[in-house]
C-alpha cells in the first residue's frame, strides 16, 4: 500500500457516467468457464470506493456488460470481477475470456450500486446460484467488516463453483453448499420459515433460479421490501437509440447519437437551453414538441403531459430510433 | 502549530462576497431545485459553491458554538446502531473533500491497509486512526468530523423504497427538532411543509435522491429569516428565540436592519461510496438586511420575493410577523427609495400566524382486512374499549383460516408487564408474520413504534384506532414522552419539566409520538 495522497475521489460533473481506463493486473481461473480479472490504475493509486453489491460496466469489442465486484470497496486500489463465459451471449464475455491478457487496458464505468445490503436488517439471508455468488461475496466482506449476522445458501454445478474458498472463509465454514437443485429448494423452504422478524433476503443467480427462490419466499409471507434480487444483464445503463432533431425556428437538423443527450447536442451546437439538474427531475430544460414522438425518461412531466407528447425534457428523454423530433427552438 | 484566524472582527465584505444569494427570480416558490455540485456560481457581489465543504472566517467561532451546544444537549448528536458504517464513511468522505478543497491546510494520507493519518493545520490536529475502530480515533467518527466542519451533517439510510434520517450532528437547525425527527422518513419529515405534496415536488425530490450514485454530488439551497445572528434556532430552544419574532415588530429601523437576517442553507446531497448511505451537508449563512442592502440587485429582488410570498409559505417559514416590514425596509434603504415603491407587488400588512395542519397520521375509517399472504399472525388488542374487543375477534377469526394466529390482550403500555409481553411476542415471531394492532390512538402508535424497533416494516403492520382522544406527546425541551388525553393544537403541562407545551401537528411513526414545545407566551426557564 503506497502512502499516496488519498484524494481518490473522481471529480464530479453531474449526471454523466464517468469512465475509467484501468490496467489488467491479474487473471485467474476461478472455475470451469469462469475467469477472475483484477483491474487497477496504472500507477496503483486509489480508485473510487463502492457500495457492496455494486457492478462495473466493462466496454469491450463494442459491447457493454455489467459484472459484480467481488473485492473490498473501502478505499480500494483494485477492482476484481469474475466473468462467466456465456456461449450464446453477445460476445462481451467471449472477448474477456479470449482476448484479454495481463497488461491490457480496459475502459470501465465507475461502479454503480444497485444491490446494496440493508443496513438495518437484523439478519441477512444470502442465496446464490452459480455466478450469482459474486455480489454475495461482496456482501459477505462488508458483513465481516461490520459484524453483521448472515446465513448463506449457495447452489452450483460441481465444476462451476467460483469463490468457494472466499465463501467458506467469510462464513467460518457455516455456508451451506448444494450441487443438487432439489436438495437446495427443500432446505430453502425450511430456512425461509425460520428467520427472525427483521431479516432480509438477497438472491442472485440465473433468472429461473431467482424466480423459484422468490416464489418460495412469497409463499411463506415475505413482503416485497424484504426481498432483494439482482438479475444479471438487466442493469446496464441504456445509452438510447440514435435519432434526429429539427429545430423549427431555424430549420436546422441535428443528429443525436446513442450515448449523448439531446441537451448535450444542442449545447455542443451553440444553442443554450435553461437547465439545472440534468437528470430529469427539475423541469428547467423543457422543450415544446411540434412533431415526432418523444420517448420520455424523465421524472418531471405528468402522465397526461407524457401521453400528450407536446413536451420533452431535453436532458434525459429521446425519440424512437431513426425518427426525427421537431422542437420549437 | 496553531494558525488562529481572527474571526471576532468578521470581515463584512467577506460575508457579502461569498454569500450564496438564493433568489433567481422576483418571486419564490418551492421547486425541485437540485443541480450538480462543486461548480462555482458568480453572484452580484462575488462567488460561492466551488466545493462541497466551505470554511470561511467564521470557522473557529461556529465550531466553538457547536461544541457548546453539544455539551449542553447531547441529543443533537445521534448515530443509530446500524449507521455505524455510514458514520465512518461520512468522516472519511469529508476528510477527502476538505483535503481536496484546502490542500495546504488539510491532508489525508493512507498509511497501510485500513489505516490513515489526518492533518488539520487550522485547528492544529494530527491524528492517526484505523477505519472502523473507534478506540483508535478516540471519539465517535461523526462527532469527530463534525467538530472540524461548519456544516450540519445528516445521514439517511435507504431501505424499502424510502429514506430514513438515522444519524447526524445537527446543532444549527432552523426551526425543527433533529432529536425528535431522528428515525423518521424523508416524506414524513416534510409532511408539514405547505404545497409541496400536492405539487409532487417532494415525491420528485425523493425519487431523485434514491437514484443518486456515488462520486456525483448534487446541491440545492433553502432560505428563511432569523432575528439576530443566531445559528441555533432549533425547536428545543424555542422559548429563547421565539419571542423575538414578536418583539422585532417594535424596534426602530436602524435596529431592524441590523437584527433581521436573511438565512440561507446550502445543502449538499452525496451518496457515500462505501456504506451506500446518503449524506446531507447543511451549511448555514446569515446576512443582516443592512448588509444585504449594500448589493443593489439583492436588495431589490429580496424585497420583491418577501412582498409576494404567499401567506402559507411565510407562516411555515416563521416570518409571517415581520416579512412585510422587511420588504418595506429594503425598499426604503436603497439609493433611490421612492422609485422602488412603484414596483410590482404591493406590501400588505403583516399577518398573525396559526398552526399549519399537515403532518397528522392517516387512520383507516374502518378496520382493514387481514392480509392472507402471511405465514403467521399476531393480533394485539389494547384497552377495554368494546370496539377494540370486537375488531380483535374479527381479525382473529379471519387470520386463523390463513395461518397460525396468536392473540395478545393488553391493558395499557404504560404498564411494564404489558410492554414486556409485547416485546416477548415480537421476539418469538418469524419473518412472514403479519402484526395487527387495535386500540386508542396513543396506545396503537406506541405499539407500532415498538414493533418497528423490532424490525417490522409497513407491509407487515396493520392498525386500527377506536378513538383519537389521546396521544403520546414528546416535549422538545426535556425529551420526556407522556401519554396525554389531548389533540394537536392543545396545550398541556409537561410532567418532566413543568412547562406548558403546545402539541404540534407533526408526528414521528418511529417514536409513536407528537412533537410538543413551549406554548407562545411561555417564559423561558
Amino acid at each position: 500500500m503506497t502512502a499516496a495522497a488519498a484524494t481518490g475521489a473522481v471529480p464530479a460533473s453531474g449526471g454523466e457516467q464517468l469512465d475509467l481506463t484501468l490496467t489488467v493486473t491479474a487473471i485467474t481461473a476461478a472455475a470451469q468457464g469462469i475467469r477472475t480479472i483484477t483491474l487497477a490504475n496504472a500507477d496503483g493509486s486509489l480508485l473510487p470506493g463502492f457500495v457492496p453489491g455494486s457492478h462495473l460496466v466493462v466496454h469491450i469489442g463494442g459491447h457493454a456488460n455489467a459484472y459484480s465486484l467481488v473485492s473490498d470497496g473501502t478505499a480500494p486500489t483494485e477492482y476484481r470481477i469474475s466473468v462467466l463465459l456465456v456461449g450464446n451471449g453477445r460476445g462481451g464475455s467471449r472477448c474477456l475470456h479470449r482476448d484479454v491478457t495481463t497488461g491490457d487496458e480496459l475502459r470501465v464505468s465507475t461502479p454503480r450500486s444497485a444491490f446494496a445490503p440493508i443496513a438495518r436488517a437484523r439478519k441477512h439471508l444470502l442465496i446464490a446460484g452459480g455466478i450469482g455468488i459474486t455480489p454475495i461475496v461482496s456482501h459477505l466482506r462488508a458483513a465481516r467488516r461490520w459484524g453483521r449476522e448472515t446465513q448463506v445458501l449457495y447452489t452450483f454445478r460441481p465444476r462451476n463453483a467460483a469463490h468457494l474458498d472466499d465463501v467458506r472463509e467469510l462464513t467460518d465454514g457455516a455456508a451451506e453448499l448444494f450441487t443438487c437443485r432439489t436438495d437446495f429448494m427443500t432446505r430453502l423452504r425450511v430456512v425461509l420459515r425460520s428467520q427472525p422478524i427483521g431479516t432480509h433476503l438477497y438472491v442472485c443467480g440465473p433468472a429461473g433460479m431467482i424466480d423459484d427462490v422468490l416464489a418460495a419466499a412469497v409463499a411463506v409471507g415475505w413482503p416485497p421490501s424484504r426481498r432483494h434480487s439482482e438479475r444479471f444483464g438487466a442493469d446496464v445503463l441504456d445509452p438510447g437509440e440514435p435519432f434526429r432533431v429539427r429545430l423549427t425556428g431555424t430549420d436546422r437538423i441535428l443528429d443525436v447519437d446513442s450515448g449523448i443527450s439531446l441537451l448535450d447536442v444542442l449545447e455542443q451546437n451553440g444553442i443554450s437551453v435553461p437547465n439545472q439538474c440534468r437528470q430529469g427531475v427539475c423541469g428547467e430544460c423543457r422543450l415544446d414538441v411540434c412533431a415526432g414522438v418523444p420517448r420520455h425518461r424523465d421524472l418531471f412531466l405528468s402522465e397526461q403531459e407524457k401521453a400528450d407528447g407536446t413536451a420533452i425534457m431535453a436532458c434525459v428523454s429521446r425519440a424512437q430510433e431513426g425518427t426525427t423530433l421537431e422542437v420549437s427552438l | 502549530m496553531n494558525t488562529a484566524h481572527a474571526t471576532t472582527a468578521v470581515s463584512k465584505s467577506r460575508l457579502v462576497e461569498n454569500f450564496p444569494f438564493p433568489f433567481t427570480a422576483d418571486r419564490y416558490r418551492y421547486t425541485t431545485n437540485v443541480e450538480p455540485a462543486a461548480s462555482t456560481v458568480a453572484t452580484a457581489a462575488g462567488h460561492w459553491g466551488g466545493a462541497v465543504v466551505d470554511i470561511d472566517g467564521e470557522y473557529r467561532a461556529e465550531l466553538d458554538e457547536r461544541a457548546a451546544i453539544l455539551a449542553a444537549d447531547p441529543a443533537r448528536h445521534v448515530v443509530l446502531p446500524h449507521m455505524r458504517p455510514a458514520a465512518w464513511d461520512a468522516m472519511l468522505t469529508l476528510m477527502r473533500a476538505l483535503a481536496q478543497a484546502y490542500p495546504d491546510q488539510m491532508q489525508l494520507r493512507s498509511t497501510g491497509p485500513d489505516t490513515w493519518s489526518w492533518r488539520n493545520a487550522i485547528l492544529g490536529i494530527e491524528q492517526s486512526f484505523r477505519y472502523g475502530d473507534e478506540a483508535s480515533l478516540g471519539m465517535e467518527p461523526l462527532r469527530y468530523i463534525a467538530s472540524q466542519v461548519q456544516e450540519d451533517i445528516v445521514l439517511l439510510d435507504q431501505r424499502g423504497d424510502a429514506l430514513y434520517i438515522d444519524a447526524g450532528v445537527v446543532t444549527f437547525a432552523a426551526d425543527w427538532s433533529f432529536g425528535f425527527d431522528v428515525g423518521m422518513s424523508f416524506l414524513e419529515i416534510h409532511g408539514p411543509v405547505p404545497r409541496i405534496r400536492k405539487e409532487g415536488i417532494i415525491i420528485r425530490a425523493h425519487e431523485f435522491l434514491k437514484r443518486l450514485q456515488p462520486h456525483q454530488p448534487y446541491r440545492r439551497t433553502n432560505w428563511t429569516m432569523t432575528i439576530g445572528r443566531r445559528l441555533d434556532v432549533s425547536t428545543e430552544l424555542y422559548p429563547e428565540w421565539g419571542p423575538d419574532r414578536e418583539t422585532i415588530r417594535t424596534v426602530d429601523d436602524a435596529e431592524f436592519g441590523r437584527a433581521v437576517h436573511l438565512r440561507v442553507e446550502v445543502q449538499h446531497l452525496i451518496r457515500l461510496a462505501d456504506s451506500g448511505a446518503l449524506m446531507f451537508l447543511i451549511r448555514t449563512y446569515l446576512l443582516p438586511l443592512d448588509e444585504l442592502a449594500t448589493v443593489e440587485a439583492w436588495r431589490v429582488r429580496t424585497a420583491e420575493v418577501l412582498a409576494e410570498l404567499p401567506d402559507d409559505m411565510a407562516e411555515y417559514k416563521g416570518i409571517g410577523k415581520y416579512r412585510n416590514r422587511a420588504a418595506q425596509w429594503l425598499r426604503d434603504h436603497g439609493p433611490h427609495a421612492a422609485a422602488d415603491n412603484d414596483r410590482n407587488a404591493d406590501v400588505p400588512a403583516d399577518q398573525h400566524g396559526g398552526l399549519p395542519s399537515w403532518g397528522l397520521p392517516h387512520w383507516p375509517p374502518y378496520p382493514p382486512e387481514v392480509d392472507t399472504a402471511g405465514a403467521a399472525y399476531l393480533v394485539v388488542a389494547i384497552g377495554a374499549d368494546v370496539t377494540t374487543g370486537r375488531v380483535a375477534r374479527d381479525w382473529v377469526a379471519a387470520a386463523s383460516s390463513a395461518g397460525p394466529t396468536r392473540l395478545l390482550v393488553l391493558d395499557t403500555l404504560t404498564h411494564d408487564m404489558d410492554r414486556t409481553a409485547l416485546t416477548g411476542a415480537l421476539d418469538e415471531s418469524i419473518t412472514g408474520t403479519r402484526i395487527l394492532i387495535v386500540g386508542g390512538q396513543g396506545e396503537v402508535m406506541w405499539a407500532l413504534s415498538v414493533a418497528r424497533a423490532k424490525g417490522a416494516i409497513a407491509a407487515e403492520l396493520t392498525a386500527y384506532v377506536v378513538h383519537t382522544r389521546d396521544l403520546l406527546a414528546y416535549c422538545a425541551h426535556c425529551a420526556q414522552t407522556t401519554l396525554c388525553q389531548a389533540a394537536p393544537g392543545d396545550i398541556v403541562d409537561c410532567p418532566g419539566c413543568g412547562r406548558r407545551i403546545e402539541i404540534h401537528a407533526h408526528h414521528s411513526s418511529v417514536r409513536g409520538s407528537f412533537l410538543a414545545c413551549a406554548a407562545a407566551g411561555e417564559e423561558s426557564a
